[in-house]
């Protein structure tokens, strides 16, 4: 069920019906658990189940280490925890990627062996709720939040059907106290939500699943197309998996908003970041600061003593959150290569530190690398395979003019027009102007833009991108 | 509580209105229909536009005709005739009547009397043929297409009313016209509408070319497959000695389609027929319909090739793509024998009047 269905809206409706008639908070709650396993099972049942089982799990785990005081006992509650989501999802996403590196690996040693037959079904959202599961027994582990005793509210916090197959990744400590008291809202507020869900429905449906067609075109076959034509599907690629990404956080974000949570921004303009560091505080932030904490850290984050040590942490991090977007080398390739330019930029900074004078010059030239380096890394993203993304890094670095096939020439300006937009829009503080409007003048036009959205619905609705993570 | 019901009215009342006016400006700012996101028809619609002035008369329909009428075959019969005629094949995999409607209607939008050069190659006739035998909707699965949504006006909502009889089912009857009235929301709502506006797929050439190769001129031809060869065989021989006939009535919307068309085409005398495609299923039941079909301008004929009793010789296995679809060399005997058969029918009720007058 994709938030830009006809069911989903159907079922939303008759979601938001009950839960505000529903007069306790303990009502709410258990209608609310009832309605986010309904939701997931709606994909595969059975995947519910493991839902059910894996959060029961983690429940059990965090209410233990709260109850004993034993160091070692509460290691091995912790990695009990880890062991059981880390197994569930490296056997769910990353076994074929690891029997495959091992037979690939093994005939290049001219071993001959032959991967397993069978094929294993992704569990959508699988990476997102694994993670959310291992930040709470973390969090619990490091006496930073107290466990959940209830298991209802815990089973809710676990599946909360917003943000449950693709984000934002929440923090127990951020959505757990919000458990207990009995939500409300305020026109203000809804009004809000209900801008930011039609934002992430334009973001997703017209914009970002008309450009996809091009982008395939190009992708699946590039030998034929012109280095132009290569280079406009790459930008054509780094629009849609914003507006696809970022349009699935928003109507999280006003879904949750809707029932009275709220939610962490998970994307502020990362397109206008004017350096990679910058670019990842602003892009997926609720998985940055995820693998910041419990993957960087862990590691020793910055050493002040040794930098070599700082970028060590920094690559490996990196290289773990390009494995968690996908089980294939070119994820780890990409991961590695923000690692790097974030090191890149670091040496950079420490040579030749910004001075006031060059200020404006610094962030226009670092906006400009920032935003090709990153349309590069797409490359390696989007690329079904490493030959496919050599050909398309080729073109876009203009060492390979291609062949004679193009695609709308147009499509070149839609990338600058759609951050001019985005650019305006902040510097008017557009979503503050809407959401101030009275009722009336809102209902308005919020009836003309969805009669422009819903006359810009493409041939066939796409999932998105980030369910097969 | 009565302040706030007032509020939440009013702002459902400017909701309402605010996507109306820009509804209907779209709405408006909308060319051609028939052209948006047209999928598979955009290759039909090319070839039509390439023989506009050149070609007369065109057949339309489903996978079925797309698959079994040979234009060459069709105008290599009708030759020396008073029919004589240069014919396309304008029918449309997964198409309905409420398309082929639409596309006999851009048809003569933009048809040419042929003209009078007295010459022996001359085209004498401009004829329409339509399938009576094609679906009165598209399938469910293609309700959130533009393709469907596009064409899908209150028009159409009307000729599909008129596709409906009381003898139907309920059920068939609601189906029908359910399906239209939520196609013309969606129609009206111009969803999809305005991308496909922008967003316009390229024609598929591959496709093009398959319907145009040998002067094919819209004929799509499938080749058979051994496994499909063996299946088809098993079908034939295992067909009980005598088929079952069922009778088909005439609904009300096949007689006013002809006059929708005639009133809308530019040119006179145009000269209609129905033809009702053979499949082998035939070989166990098939459908009985009328010879000819009245409305208000007069009579036309109903050509029934899904009859194995009067045309044996198409029910075998090398005229055959799949059980349901005619291979190349099927559609050139079908389209001869529908050709001949129209030429009869024709000698017996008075030759048409030469086209354009």
């Amino acid at each position: 069920m994709l938030f830009v269905e006809l069911r989903f809206f159907i079922f939303f409706a008759i979601v938001l019906l009950v839960y505000w008639s529903l007069r306790t908070n303990n009502a709410r709650k258990w209608f609310i658990l009832l309605a986010s396993y309904y939701f997931y099972g709606s994909w595969d049942w059975r995947f519910a189940v493991m839902l059910l089982v894996l959060s029961t799990g983690d429940w059990f785990f965090a209410l233990r280490l709260t109850q004993i005081d034993d160091g070692r006992l509460r290691k091995l509650y912790v990695s009990a925890s880890l062991f059981m989501n880390l197994s569930v999802l490296a056997f769910f996403k990353y076994f074929h990627f690891f029997v495959d590196s091992a037979v690939m690996f093994a005939q290049q040693l001219h071993f001959q062996l032959s991967g397993p037959t069978i094929k294993i079904i992704l569990p959508v959202g699988v990476s997102f709720f694994t993670f959310q599961s291992l930040s709470y027994t973390i969090d619990v582990y490091r006496r930073e939040i107290p466990a959940v005793e209830s298991l209802r509210d815990y089973l809710m916090f676990s599946s909360f059907f917003p943000q449950l197959v693709a984000g934002p990744i929440v923090r127990p400590k951020y959505f757990v106290p919000q458990m207990s008291e009995k939500r409300s809202l305020t026109l203000d507020q809804i009004k809000q939500a209900m801008y930011l869900f039609l934002l992430g429905y334009i973001k997703k449906v017209c914009i970002a699943d008309n450009l996809s067609p091009y982008v395939d075109r190009v992708f699946n076959h590039p030998a034929p197309f012109s280095g132009f034509a290569s280079i406009t599907a790459t930008w054509l690629y780094t629009i849609q998996i914003f507006c696809d990404f970022s349009g699935y956080s928003d109507m999280a974000i006003a879904v949750a908003a809707l029932l009275g949570y709220k939610l962490v921004l998970n994307f502020d303009a990362p397109y206008l970041a004017d350096s990679i560091q910058e670019f990842w505080k602003r892009w997926h932030i609720s998985l940055s600061t995820w693998i910041r904490d419990y993957i960087y850290i862990s590691l020793g984050g910055r050493n002040k003593k040794n930098r070599l040590v700082t970028y060590r942490n920094l690559l490996l991090t990196m290289l773990g959150g390009g494995l968690w977007h996908g089980a294939a080398w070119t994820f780890v390739v990409w991961g590695g290569a923000h690692g790097a330019g974030q090191v890149v930029r670091q040496e950079f900074n420490l040579h030749a530190p910004p001075s006031p004078r060059q200020e404006l010059l610094r962030r226009i030239v670092g906006w400009f690398l920032t935003l090709n380096f990153v349309c590069l890394c797409w490359i390696l993203f989007r690329s079904s395979n490493f030959s496919t993304a050599l050909v398309m890094i080729k073109r876009y670095l203009l060492l390979d003019h291609g062949g004679t096939e193009t695609i709308p020439l147009w499509l070149a300006g839609i990338g600058p027009v759609l951050l001019a937009c985005q650019w305006a829009m902040r510097r008017i503080h557009f979503e503050a102007r809407m959401c101030s409007m009275n009722l009336t003048n809102f209902a308005l036009a919020y009836g003309a833009t969805w009669a422009l959205a819903l006359s810009m619905l493409p041939l066939g609705y796409r999932p998105f991108i980030y369910f097969q993570f | 509580m009565g302040q706030f019901k007032l509020k939440l009215l009013s702002a459902v009342v400017m909701f309402a209105v605010g996507f109306v006016a820009v509804a209907a400006v779209i709405h408006l700012s909308i060319g051609n229909g028939l052209r948006l996101h047209a999928d598979i028809r955009s290759e039909k619609l090319q070839l039509m536009d390439q023989w506009q002035g050149k070609a007369y008369s065109a057949a339309f329909g489903s996978s079925h005709v797309h698959n079994g009428f040979d234009p060459r075959s069709f105008d290599l019969t009708l030759a020396g005739s008073p029919l004589q005629t240069r014919s396309l094949n304008l029918a449309i995999a997964g198409g309905s009547q409420t398309e082929q409607r639409v596309e006999a209607l851009a048809f003569l939008k933009n048809l040419n009397a042929p003209p009078k050069i007295g010459s022996a190659i001359e085209s004498r006739s401009c004829m329409v043929v339509l399938e009576l035998g094609a679906g009165a909707n598209f399938t469910s699965d293609h309700l959130m297409h533009p393709r469907s949504i596009n064409i899908y006006d209150l028009d159409t909502v009307r000729f599909v009313t008129q596709l409906t009889t009381p003898e139907m089912g309920l059920k068939q009857r609601v189906g029908r016209i359910g399906y239209s009235v939520l196609a013309m929301v969606l129609h009206y709502v111009n969803l999809g509408m305005l991308s496909s506006e922008i967003f316009a797929p390229v024609v598929d050439n591959t496709m093009f070319k398959e319907e145009t190769i040998d002067d094919r001129r819209g004929l799509y031809s499938t080749p058979m497959s051994p496994k499909i060869h063996a299946a088809l065989e098993k079908t034939i021989s295992g067909a009980p000695a005598k088929a079952e006939p069922v009778p088909q009535p005439l609904l009300p919307g096949n007689s006013t389609l002809l006059e929708e068309l005639t009133a809308a085409s530019p040119v006179k005398h145009l000269t209609f027929a129905y033809i009702v495609m053979p499949m082998l299923s035939n070989l166990r039941s098939y459908p009985v319909t009328p010879e000819e079909i009245k409305w208000s301008s007069g009579v036309s004929p109903i050509v029934d090739m899904a009859r194995p009793d009067l045309y044996p010789e198409l029910y075998q296995v090398k005229y055959w793509a799949d059980d349901a679809h005619l291979n190349e060399q099927g559609a050139r005997l079908m389209t001869k024998l529908m050709a001949e058969q129209l030429k009869r029918w024709f000698a017996a009720h008075g030759e048409p009047e030469r086209c354009g007058g």
